[in-house]
């Protein structure tokens, strides 16, 4: 699953790169194509908490993560960018980060 | 009192009444705003328009967008015009008026009145305003429309700011708006394009410019106004634009039917296949400064009356022997002889192209049916012009990297980005005519080409049964003009003409001087400490001297040739460098390069004056 996860990171954060530096206008596009991978890293997230964490906080985190998961399937299907864009960029990407091997994201190839 | 009535009085503040309209304007509903609460409790909107719902700021982080899109701007030079749409989330104005330092041009356009009204209650406008020239073009706003935006577009978006001006289209005002968006997209491509075609113009033919407005000038001593065809012309009886494009082949036998019945007016680059088909048109025109004169030598063609300009071929103008018609085209020295004749001033919409004169001109003298011929506008078959004009047969191109657009018969037909401009301009300029005259009438008997929009279409054969029913002696009518100027005012320009070399000797000494003012500008960045008030009594001092040489009528000549130059030194103006003796270096050195180029030109045409107007009589 890190792997995935490390994928899905760099996907995400190249197409939130590319909107918000590039102003490129093809976040939906983009992101629909990687919706089955996004689905998978909720669905394991929300299977329990194997994290270590207090159980408060993680059906807080749960119901936050629901949360983005809404916005991004709203966004998907009004055609909203901007949604789109907050809710991957400001909220999916940051859970996808307390899993990310920052050692090995710096070594990745920034190629957006 | 209320943010938005303070904004109302900052907007009235700059712009006289706008406060009004914005009061009296009635909004169309046809968005539906939602106000909701950002996760850090900012006002956020949210845009429902056709079943769709959009978001015009992050919920999770409201001013991202707007600050790093900023952020990419990197620093913007002085004067640098910014064009965006949209305003429904404020926080990208308010990033670019606070985060930039230097003062800018933004031309912010807003689709819709009610998102409009809403940003002027959000948020304080007045030191925005105060810091840079901010202009509102806000669609349902009396005088305000996407349709016209592109006038204000075209002031703002100039030649040597075109590297530097930013355009933005807020997300999602393209899913909200794409209509608009669309038009907002052309315009600033529009206006963009013809800053590059007028200054790729000027430079191609700004070397021949001078030698043919000189050469071409002898002729104003003899020569006819185009207002004055308005005292002879009747206007009840319908004008022919003849183009040379390749469908002209079609229909151009049917002319001879129209001859006596209405005003042939051709482009010189149809004056060839016009005459060997048999038909002597009412009048031809030549504009080109380039033209080869083997596009109209034909002997039929040299009494033919002529429409031309001072910047015209002077080969086919020595060549030509009837009477010549000219107008004002904004040359200094030649206004002053136009004056002189004593006829209303009036000029003829260029549009680019030969054929976009005459039509222009036709309008100008009060014709109310205009029929166009072999004015495609567009590859009809893969071919550029008719045959029998630049060949006998032209040959056909590859047209599959062509840009398509809407053809007259064809769905799609190829065309130049050229030929994309003209059809522009006959979009535009047949709309605002027919906004105050409905009863001005484009019959467009191309039978091919492209589409023009409010013309008629029909074959030539029904449009000549239609309307030219009336018998005209165009060439009759014309005989009846006497040369516009009279004896005493010929006399006058002659002299006027003989006088030029020495305006060009007090524009050398008057640059001369400007010249001695940058090197002192120079000397002065060269001390460690510079005296301030002594940099900007020369600075003063340099623009007083420059004003003098722009009023100098000979001038405009000098600046036309160099306009590589010129716009270096306009771009100059907006140019701000990180410290004063660095900025004032950079002022001085681009001055007395130019300066001594100027200088140099000066000379040169001095002498092409002597040469060519020592032996006027």
């Amino acid at each position: 699953m890190e792997e995935k996860i490390q994928e899905l990171f760099c996907k995400l954060r190249d197409i939130g790169a590319s909107f918000l530096i590039y102003q490129k206008r093809d976040n939906l596009e983009q992101t629909r194509k990687i919706i089955p991978e996004i689905q998978e890293f909720v669905l394991w997230f929300l299977e329990g908490n194997r994290f270590g964490i207090e159980e408060e906080l993680y059906q807080n985190m749960s119901s936050n993560l629901l949360e983005v998961l809404k916005d991004i399937l709203e966004a998907l299907e009004q055609e909203d960018m901007v949604l789109l864009h907050d809710a991957a960029a400001n909220g999916l990407l940051e859970y996808l980060q307390l899993f990310v091997n920052t050692e090995q994201e710096d070594g990745a190839n920034d190629n957006i | 009192m209320t943010i938005y009535e303070k904004n109302l009085e900052t907007l009235a503040a700059h712009y006289p009444e706008m406060d009004k309209r914005i009061r009296e304007a009635q909004a169309e509903s046809e968005v539906e705003i939602l106000e909701e609460s950002s996760y850090s409790g900012e006002t956020i909107l949210k845009i429902r328009k056709d079943e769709r719902c959009c978001y015009l700021n992050g919920k999770r982080d409201t001013e991202e967008l707007a600050r790093k899109w900023v952020e990419t701007l990197g620093e913007l030079q002085r004067d640098t015009p910014v064009l965006m749409m949209g305003v429904g989330n404020f926080t990208y104005l308010k990033e670019l008026a606070e985060q930039t330092e230097n003062p800018l041009t933004i031309v912010v356009y807003e689709p819709s009145l009610q998102i409009f009204r809403k940003f002027l209650e959000m948020t304080d406008i007045q030191k925005w305003m105060e810091k840079h020239l901010i202009i509102f073009w806000v669609d349902g706003l009396e005088g305000m429309d996407a349709k016209s935006m592109g006038d204000i577009i075209n002031q703002v978006l100039k030649y040597e700011l075109l590297d530097s001006a930013k355009y933005f289209i807020l997300p999602n005002y393209e899913v909200l708006f794409p209509e608009e968006t669309v038009l907002f997209v052309k315009s600033c491509r529009d206006t963009a394009l013809k800053e590059l075609s007028i200054y790729q113009t000027n430079k191609l033919f700004s070397e021949v410019m001078v030698k043919n407005l000189f050469s071409n000038a002898r002729y104003l001593c003899d020569g006819y106004k185009t207002t004055q065809l308005v005292e002879v012309i009747p206007r009840d009886i319908p004008g022919i634009v003849v183009a040379a494009g390749p469908s002209l082949n079609k229909n151009i036998h049917e002319l001879k039917k129209a001859k006596g019945k209405a005003f042939i007016f051709a482009v010189d680059t149809a004056i060839k296949p016009l005459l060997q088909a048999g038909i002597i048109p009412d009048m031809f025109a030549v504009i080109d400064a380039l033209k080869p004169i083997e596009l109209v030598q034909m002997e039929e063609a040299r009494d033919i009356p002529l429409l031309t300009t001072l910047n015209a071929a002077p080969e086919v103008l020595n060549y030509h022997r009837g009477m010549k018609f000219f107008f004002n085209e904004g040359y200094l020295f030649a206004e002053d002889i136009f004056e002189k004749s004593g006829h209303r001033t009036g000029d003829v919409s260029s549009g680019g192209s030969v054929a976009t004169n005459i039509f222009s001109l036709f309008y100008k003298i009060g014709i109310e049916t205009v029929i166009l011929v072999g004015q495609d506008l567009a590859y009809t078959g893969n071919k550029s012009y008719a045959d029998g004009t630049f060949q006998e047969k032209i040959e056909e191109v590859d047209t599959s990297y062509f840009m398509m657009v809407e053809g007259n018969f064809e769905k799609k037909v190829p065309t130049r980005t050229d030929l994309k401009l003209f059809i522009d301009w006959y979009n535009m300029y047949i709309e605002r005519i027919r906004e105050y005259d409905k009863e001005f009438r484009v019959i467009n008997a191309t039978e091919g080409g492209a589409k023009i929009q409010n013309t008629e279409l029909m074959t030539l054969e029904e449009a000549i049964k239609q309307v030219c029913n009336k018998e005209v002696d165009i060439r009759a009518c014309l005989e009846k003009l006497p040369p516009m100027l009279n004896e005493e005012a010929r006399e006058w320009t002659v002299e006027y003409l003989k006088r030029i070399p020495e305006e060009f000797q007090k524009l050398k000494k008057a640059a001369g001087k400007l010249k001695k003012l940058y090197q002192k500008l120079d000397k002065i960045c060269d001390k460690k400490n510079i005296d301030r008030k002594e940099y900007l009594s020369v600075l003063k001092k340099i623009e007083k001297q420059r004003q003098i040489i722009d009023g100098m009528k000979v001038y405009q000549m000098i600046s036309i040739t160099m306009s590589n130059a010129h716009y270096m030194l306009l771009a100059e103006q907006h140019l701000q460098e990180s410290s004063l003796q660095k900025e004032g270096k950079e002022i001085a050195q681009m001055g007395i390069t130019y300066i001594e180029d100027a200088i140099k030109c000066a000379a040169v045409f001095e002498k092409y004056a002597e040469d060519i107007f020592g032996d006027l009589s």
